[in-house]
């Protein structure tokens, strides 16, 4: 059939008919031939332009933070060569004994095997990638919403601000955020799709297996179940209408689905008693981004901004404000104000519902259509979007490995070249693969992941960013040391370290006074870090 | 339409089904500590469940010598004399009762109507109408009632126990059974058993003293090896052995022989329970080995052990100026651990008989004000040598009376155990009349001294437990008192 077809095509191009001149060009040429799926709009390639560029930067440009992600790998490698979930705290001697959900297992063990395929390539592309694809989504939704570039880069603008300080470092969060981001395109979405119906349960099943931020996403769900409910009400002025209405039956079934798909994890229910008592685990309270939000902090001004902006953008706006949206931004945003770290789940909100409605008023104010027609599809854009793909791609670090690789070059080398944050403690720990501390060391709870990770085998760090897991009298201690109060020193015999690895940015102070101490001497000080080691030290009689 | 409604409907039904299927299932497959778990997130209330504890007794660490080279008879009687529970009825510190109580066990009766038998100190312990007697309203009792059992008052709060656990330790030690009554205020029928397990949910591995909660596990919950306490983590001998290695031996009560103690104690339970892996019963045998080499090399010339031992040579090098009453501790400690310590952990033997020599003379010496003044520390002194004689103070001192009757004070009943001994055993008629001015001297005394062990004073003097009284409640459960619940 093809072939015949063809045949007829060539026989009218070398039979012309009377209509045609060769010196006007046939339009038909350029006709699309490519089928309607596979078109885009042009502002489609800019906007991937626009994600391509936040990926490169949160790839090539951001180094591996110093802190947790070490930890998430080494949880990682222990999965992997272990093949088991412990049931207590595996790495941290201190620890030993306490229950350990592990509620981001699957996230770990994807990073550590991504890892021993490209190195640490691997970790900032999947970061990269999580941080693109979710300002990705948001972004595509408040297009959808507002058929405005400019408040789709709005919307886009103002997510990052809020979000930025929470985009630093490395962790699993990040699938939490993007898993976040699709339910909330979801939701914003005008039509239900019934691929819902699959989607979110699938999501919720993964999510729950990466991190433990799904119950925000349940939550999420709750909140534009009630505040589907209590606008029915409202308007109706019914309660009948609450077991009659299609929408928040949907969503209903949804949350329902959602939090039964996320039983499907290792843990089954006990997942949700730890995840819902996480947050009052008291020596959180010393950790910064887990205090209360405030002005000073970079982001506390950013979500002050964006909570004037959505004020003014309420005050203005032609649209129906409705319930959900008010109850998500003020549920998440007390949250955030309680805890600075949940800010990272107001800042979509912000950013999308000030964008959907500061679009709608500014359609107003140009009297314009409330739904302008689409914009025009190509499949030309969608080729120019993937060529864009393929250049950031090749312009990431994995896309580097790659090549390498497919060229046959040894990889390592370039992997190496993935930066690390300048408070990594690299130096100290190639000191300490040569120089085996025995017994506990004493280190602080940014430097404990990367020493777990890379440092010599079995090393005994005293903590390490799971503060979650460290036992409180044991955190007070540390707190007592790193801060130098009262009887530090004695703690640290009381503890029976020997040996002491720290760093020059916070801990000068006490670099100086073990420097002037007698008991103990300096082994090592080099990119601002320092190796100490009791002069005579206590015998290590256990491994505790 | 209408199928499509009905459609609905079952969708609807079924996704409700699929709910309440999968969350009751979830909760049926959580392990018990995994349920209370979530029990406790979901209502807020404290819930646990102890690890059955399988004996009613608790275990014995028997003594492994009798060895009279060590202490004579005679020399035991005196000591013993010197350490008997003389103690006043007004604000009588749970600290001291306790001490007297491990070292002279439960089923202690003497013939001094002065001195508080077993069953008295006991009582005191644990039933809170005693106490109030001894204390009046205005203390805080020394028990309270917890949704998780029955909580010891511990700390240098006045009226409370000292340390942590130390009380149920010693009433391990002394040979109290689980059923036995406590009662606490709010919860009057209560036992030994809640105490336990109240012991258990707070007990925290890294709390600054774990020497006493080690014991009283390791008499009670053996040979079960693990459990979980109320912060849910997993505990199990191992740890608590490590925790008794863990850091400088400096560290720890009584210059750090508690641990030493507790660890020893560990160690004879595994002999016979196995309740430590091989790895860490190596440890603390290492550990404990090491002990005994700090040991060999800093006695001093007249036999004592200093207090500041962890230090090794440089405490016999460069002697550090404490008070004297400090080489008793170490001296007493040391002889009460090594009586239960095989022969291989043991110094030479003639550092044994040096060191028992020097606490024998100490120990007789001394008025009875002196070692009232130090009760906790002379206590152990007695049972360190009950023990070297393979013996219980109360078992060998109703052997010893029944050969020397007690004779009423103003006779000559000391001075016959005293020349029996062959020692000065100082006879003070203070140590059963103290006057206001001595109990206020003794207090000054003991407020500067560091450890926490050594608040050892008493407020009054008198002897006001009477024979009759002991007599009658020796074997009978303790009448609870009538105490008004806001007491």
């Amino acid at each position: 059939m093809s072939t015949s077809v063809t045949e007829t095509e060539l026989n009218a191009a070398e039979t012309p008919d009377s209509d045609y001149d060769p010196s006007v060009a046939d339009v038909n040429m350029l006709e699309d031939k490519l089928p309607e799926w596979f078109r885009t709009p042009a502002i489609g390639a800019g906007f991937t332009f626009l994600i391509g560029l936040t990926y490169f930067f949160f790839d090539r440009l951001q180094p591996i933070t110093h802190t947790d992600v070490w930890g998430h790998l080494t949880y990682g490698r222990l999965l992997w060569e272990t093949g088991t979930l412990p049931s207590t705290e595996p790495l941290m001697p201190l620890s030993y004994g306490v229950p350990f959900v592990n509620s981001a297992w699957l996230s770990q063990l994807i990073a550590y095997a991504g890892y021993l395929v490209v190195g640490n390539a691997a970790i900032t592309f999947l970061f990269a990638f999580c941080v693109a694809a979710t300002l990705g989504v948001l972004t595509r939704r408040v297009y959808n919403r507002t058929h405005s570039a400019m408040f789709a880069l709005g919307g886009f603008a103002l997510t990052m601000w809020v979000e930025y300080q929470q985009l630093i470092v490395q962790r699993p969060q990040i699938v939490g955020l993007l898993f976040y981001a699709v339910l909330l395109s979801i939701l914003l979405r005008r039509e239900w799709s019934s691929k819902n119906w699959a989607v979110v349960p699938v999501m919720f099943a993964l999510w729950a297996n990466m991190h433990g931020s799904f119950i925000v996403g349940l939550g999420l769900l709750g909140c534009f179940v009630i505040g589907r409910g209590v606008d029915l009400v409202r308007r109706t002025g019914k309660v009948e209408i609450l077991f009659r209405d299609n929408k928040l039956r949907r969503l209903v079934l949804l949350t329902e689905l959602g939090a039964v798909a996320a039983l499907l994890n290792p843990y089954g229910l006990s997942l949700y008693s730890e995840v819902l008592s996480f947050g009052n685990n008291p020596n959180l309270q010393s950790i910064i981004e887990w205090q209360s939000l405030q002005i000073r902090m970079a982001q506390g001004q950013a979500a002050a901004i964006a909570g004037l902006v959505l004020f003014l953008v309420y005050r203005i706006s032609p649209r129906r404000v409705s319930t959900a949206e008010v109850l998500a931004l003020a549920v998440f945003g007390a949250a955030a104000l309680w805890t600075s770290r949940m800010i990272v789940w107001w800042g979509p909100l912000a950013g999308c519902f000030a964008a959907i409605h500061a679009g709608a008023a500014w359609r107003q104010w140009q009297g314009g259509a409330v739904s302008p027609e689409p914009a025009p599809r190509a499949s030309l854009w969608t080729i120019v979007m993937m060529g864009i793909v393929f250049i950031f791609f090749e312009l990431s670090h994995l896309g580097t490995v790659t090549l390498a690789m497919a060229a046959g070059k040894d990889i390592e080398k370039i992997t190496d070249r993935v930066p690390l944050s300048r408070l990594t403690p690299v130096a100290a720990t190639e000191y300490l693969k040569e120089h085996p501390p025995e017994g506990l060391v004493f280190c602080t709870y940014e430097w404990g992941d990367y020493l777990l990770w890379a440092g010599p085998k079995d090393m005994k760090v005293f903590v390490a960013s799971h503060c979650h897991l460290v036992p409180k009298d044991v955190w007070d201690d540390y707190m007592g040391i790193v801060q130098m109060q009262g009887s530090w020193l004695a703690m640290l015999k009381r503890y029976g370290i020997n040996t002491v690895v720290i760093d020059e940015e916070y801990r000068e102070p006490m670099i100086m006074r073990l420097y002037e101490d007698k008991d103990w001497k300096m082994l090592f000080r080099q990119d601002g870090q320092a190796i100490f080691q009791r002069v005579n030290p206590i015998e290590i009689d256990s491994k505790s | 339409m209408k199928k499509q409604k009905s459609s609905k409907l079952t969708g609807f039904v079924a996704v409700q089904i699929v709910t309440c299927v999968a969350f009751g299932g979830g909760w049926l497959a959580l392990a018990p500590a995994q349920a209370e778990r979530f029990e406790e997130v979901i209502t807020g209330e404290v819930k646990f469940t102890p690890p059955k504890i399988e004996r009613t007794e608790p275990l014995v660490i028997k003594p492994l010598y009798d060895d009279p080279e060590v202490v004579s008879d005679e020399e035991l009687a005196a000591v013993l004399l010197q350490v008997q529970p003389r103690f006043p009825a007004d604000k009588l510190k749970p600290n001291h009762v306790e001490h007297a109580l491990r070292t002279w066990h439960v089923d202690a009766e003497f013939q001094d109507p002065a001195v508080m038998s077993g069953t008295d100190m006991r009582d005191l312990l644990l039933d809170h109408g005693r106490f109030l007697l001894s204390w009046g309203p205005d203390i805080q009792p020394l028990l309270e009632d917890r949704p998780t059992g029955v909580y010891v008052r511990w700390g240098h709060d006045t009226g409370a126990s000292v340390h942590h656990d130390h009380t149920l330790a010693c009433l391990s030690e002394a040979g109290v059974p689980l059923d036995q009554p406590v009662r606490s205020p709010g919860r009057p029928n209560g036992t030994l058993k809640q105490m336990i397990e109240q012991a258990i949910y707070d007990f925290d591995l890294d709390e600054r003293e774990t020497e006493w909660s080690a014991m009283g596990f390791g008499l009670w919950l053996s040979p079960q090896k693990e459990w979980i306490n109320g912060q849910r983590r997993k505990l199990n001998f191992d740890m608590i052995a490590r925790r008794q290695m863990r850091g400088h031996k400096t560290y720890g009560v009584c210059g750090g022989t508690h641990r030493v103690y507790s660890l020893m104690s560990l160690v004879r339970l595994d002999d016979e329970f196995d309740i430590l892996s091989d790895e860490v019963r190596a440890e603390a045998m290492t550990y404990l080995g090491s002990v005994r080499d700090i040991l060999m090399v800093t006695q001093h010339e007249d036999g004592h052990w200093p207090y500041n031992w962890p230090d090794g040579v440089a405490a016999l090098e460069h002697p550090e100026d404490y008070d004297a009453y400090k080489d008793v501790i170490a001296t007493g400690h040391h002889l009460e651990w090594l009586a239960i310590a095989p022969e291989e952990l043991h110094p030479p033997r003639e550092m044994i008989l040096k060191a028992a020599d020097w606490i024998i003379e100490n120990t007789t010496s001394k008025t009875k004000a002196e070692i009232l003044s130090n009760y906790t520390f002379y206590s152990h002194v007695g049972n360190a040598l009950s023990l070297w004689r393979n013996t219980r103070a109360s078992v060998f001192w109703k052997q010893w009376e029944a050969e020397h009757p007690f004779q009423a004070e103003g006779s000559d009943e000391v001075a016959v155990n005293d020349k029996a001994a062959g020692t000065n055993a100082a006879t003070d008629p203070a140590a059963t009349d103290l006057t206001a001015t001595d109990v206020e001297d003794s207090a000054d005394a003991d407020s500067s001294k560091e450890s926490a062990e050594s608040s050892t004073t008493t407020d009054e003097a008198s002897p006001s437990v009477s024979k009759e009284s002991t007599e009658e409640e020796a074997d009978a459960e303790p009448q609870p008192l009538i105490v008004p619940l806001e007491l």
